[in-house]
């Protein structure tokens, strides 16, 4: 079987000649929660558009199951943004019917029994719903999908503690379990726990890959005090 | 994926523009209506300008149906394709063939719907009118009727020659215009993309220009056609000759459309940049 | 027994320790069925894989069994229970004295202090 992902000498070259990927090699495997890790501008955000087939790559290339992004690809790895992306004028049930039948792969019941349990009603408009309750609700919708890979982008950037440890729980407890989570975030202490493997990232490079058990023995320390000494200015 | 792609896109869009159409339909029937009141008489010239004003409001509303549906629209796929809600859109598991094709369909289709009910006001106007009319003029009712029967003796006469295929062309070039028209908006949208950092001005920028080449190249074609045809027809009806040009104009309205999808297609399918 | 996964060692070790507590201190009870990998890791807050090392390691132990359909079952074994609650007590005991000791109190000083904690005011 290939690879779920493999990402091969993928350069990304923005307008002005902003060079954010610089011939990145990477291959992200199978059943794991994995961490992008990076400062800010570092080129995670990137990566992740790119693989969703939101970007156009300048050299390289990207395979997801052997095949390049497409509507193949698409209906197997489902993707959290930065930013909400939802139509203001839907309520939440016609969200539900909306992923129901473009996504092979949703859960509506899994979807539904989260919104119970956070009291969001389906009969509200999502334009008034506050910005933490529609981030809240755009996660449930992702990690309702049974995919194979799972991309979630910033997903604990400026949440409090609470809402952070939801957010977790909700991953944890929803991926497939075959499926690979990638998650970027630019906060480790947090989420340390919850990864298998990370990927350093810094300017448009991959600094380093390898699993938290192997950087906490080798390196007698957390990833987050690793972190920190790698990408000490 | 495109039948439920259509579906999902119907949903979102019916209310705005049938609420245009509605408020269309009232202000035909009020324009209608003010023949019956008793200001056209009047000694002071305010009562019968107001009536004016009504009527003119009538005016006022179909351009504004016509141009508010296809802002709507433009507005729609803008924000729908590019901007926050492209990131839902663009990775759904369709292509992008469909996700146009879905587009262009409903674009178009509520061009001609709004056509249509510009149309059918104007109907609805003249309706009214002649209702609110037949009550103060005892003959009105009786003189209309006479001159409608004399109708179907014009068709006979020499000047309505080729008019069925007159008919039959206009409604080509309606049909091939509201395509045109949702081309002509979604192409520049999808081509002002391509200037990075002004995407907005871009796309107003880009139909000027696709304008422009449009009309220079209608006037290229149009025009040696027109010489030649003045010279050599005869007279006696327009509608053979106009008949021509409308299908002449349609057809480079079609190919000029057609040029437009499958440049969008491209621009969306391989060059999409999400900012 | 909340879970708090802070120092430096591997997290699996520490998930160990807190569930090994939960069997002794009686909140998860002999013969009971502990719940399952991924709601022990929603809980914990850590990744599953993480968490079936740590249950595989108790499975090692013996204070947990598999079952032959799915899940695991707090082991019915008292003595196993006592021993491993035993064998932790000795190991506080260990460590308090030797922390004592630090502090310069001989080993008799210590015992008469524990009977008698108000004496340490009197010195």
């Amino acid at each position: 079987m290939n690879e779920l992902v493999e990402v091969i000498g993928l350069t990304k070259v923005y307008e002005k000649k902003k060079l954010a990927l610089d011939h990145i090699n990477l291959t992200i495997p199978r059943g794991k929660i994995i961490g992008l890790l990076g400062p800010n501008g570092s080129g995670k955000s990137t990566l992740i558009k790119l693989i969703n087939g939101l970007l156009v790559t300048t050299e390289g290339e990207i395979l997801i199951n052997g095949k390049r992004p497409g509507p193949e690809s698409k209906s197997c790895v489902s993707y959290l943004p930065e930013r909400t992306y939802f139509q203001g004028g839907m309520k939440v049930s016609e969200l539900i019917s909306y992923f129901a039948d473009f996504y092979a792969d949703f859960r509506p019941d899994r979807a539904r029994q989260m919104l119970a349990n956070l009291q969001i009603e389906e009969t509200a408009r999502l334009k008034t719903l506050s910005k933490g309750t529609k981030e809240k609700v755009q996660l449930i919708m992702v990690m309702s999908r049974d995919a194979q890979l799972y991309i979630l982008d910033e997903p604990i950037a400026g949440v409090d503690p609470a809402a952070r440890d939801y957010i977790l729980r909700t991953i944890i407890s929803n991926y497939n379990e075959n499926a690979t989570v990638l998650i970027s975030t630019h906060l480790i202490t947090d989420i340390e726990k919850v990864l298998d493997e990370v990927i350093f990232i810094r300017g448009g490079r991959v600094v380093l890959q390898d699993t938290v058990e192997h950087i906490r023995e080798s390196r007698g320390k957390s990833v987050d005090a690793y972190f920190r000494e790698v990408f000490a200015c | 994926m495109l039948g439920k792609l259509l579906k999902h896109e119907w949903r979102a869009v019916w209310k705005v523009p049938v609420l245009l159409i509605g408020i269309l339909m009232i202000t035909a029937v009020i324009a209608g209506g003010t023949f019956a009141l008793p200001i056209w008489n009047s000694e002071w010239v305010g009562l019968p300008l107001s009536g004016v004003m009504l009527i003119m409001t009538f005016y006022f509303a179909m351009i504004a149906v016509s141009i508010g549906i296809m802002i709507y629209f433009a507005v729609r796929f803008y924000k729908n394709v590019f901007t926050d809600e492209g990131y839902l859109t663009n990775t759904l598991p369709v292509s992008a063939r469909e996700l146009l094709i879905n587009k262009v369909i409903t674009m178009s289709a509520w061009n001609l719907i709004g056509g249509i009910a510009i149309v059918l006001s104007i109907v609805v106007f003249v309706i009214i009118m002649i209702l609110s009319l037949m009550p103060k003029t005892s003959s009105f009712a009786r003189d209309l009727f006479r001159e409608m029967a004399h109708i179907p003796e014009l068709f006979d006469s020499p000047y309505m020659e080729g008019f069925q295929g007159f008919c039959a062309s206009l409604l080509i070039m309606v049909l091939v215009g509201a395509f045109n028209s949702t081309m002509m908006v979604i192409g520049s949208i999808t081509l002002g993309q391509q200037v990075r950092g002004h995407r907005v001005l871009g796309a107003v920028g880009a139909y000027f220009a696709i304008s422009a080449v449009v009309q220079v190249i209608n006037t290229v074609v149009m025009m040696p056609m027109m010489f030649t045809m003045f010279e050599n027809a005869r007279m006696d009806s327009p509608f053979p000759i106009l008949t021509i040009f409308y299908l002449i104009s349609s057809a480079i309205s079609l190919l000029i459309a057609v040029g437009l999808y499958f440049l969008c297609e491209y621009l969306i399918g391989k060059r999409l940049e999400l900012e | 027994m909340a879970w708090n996964l802070d120092s430096d060692r591997p997290i699996y070790a520490q998930i160990f320790e807190v569930i090994q507590l939960r069997i002794i201190s009686g909140a998860y009870k002999p013969g009971e069925k502990i719940p399952s990998v991924r709601e022990l890791a929603a809980e914990a807050g850590v990744n599953p894989n993480t968490m079936q090392k740590a249950l595989s390691e108790l499975e090692r132990s013996g204070l947990v069994m598999a079952q032959r359909t799915s899940g695991r079952i707090v082991t019915e074994d008292m003595d196993m229970i006592r021993e491993n609650r035993n064998k932790l007590a000795r190991q506080q005991i260990r460590e308090f004295i030797e922390r004592m000791n630090r502090l310069g109190f001989s080993k008799q000083e210590i015992i008469e202090l524990l009977e008698q904690p108000e004496k340490c005011e009197e010195r």
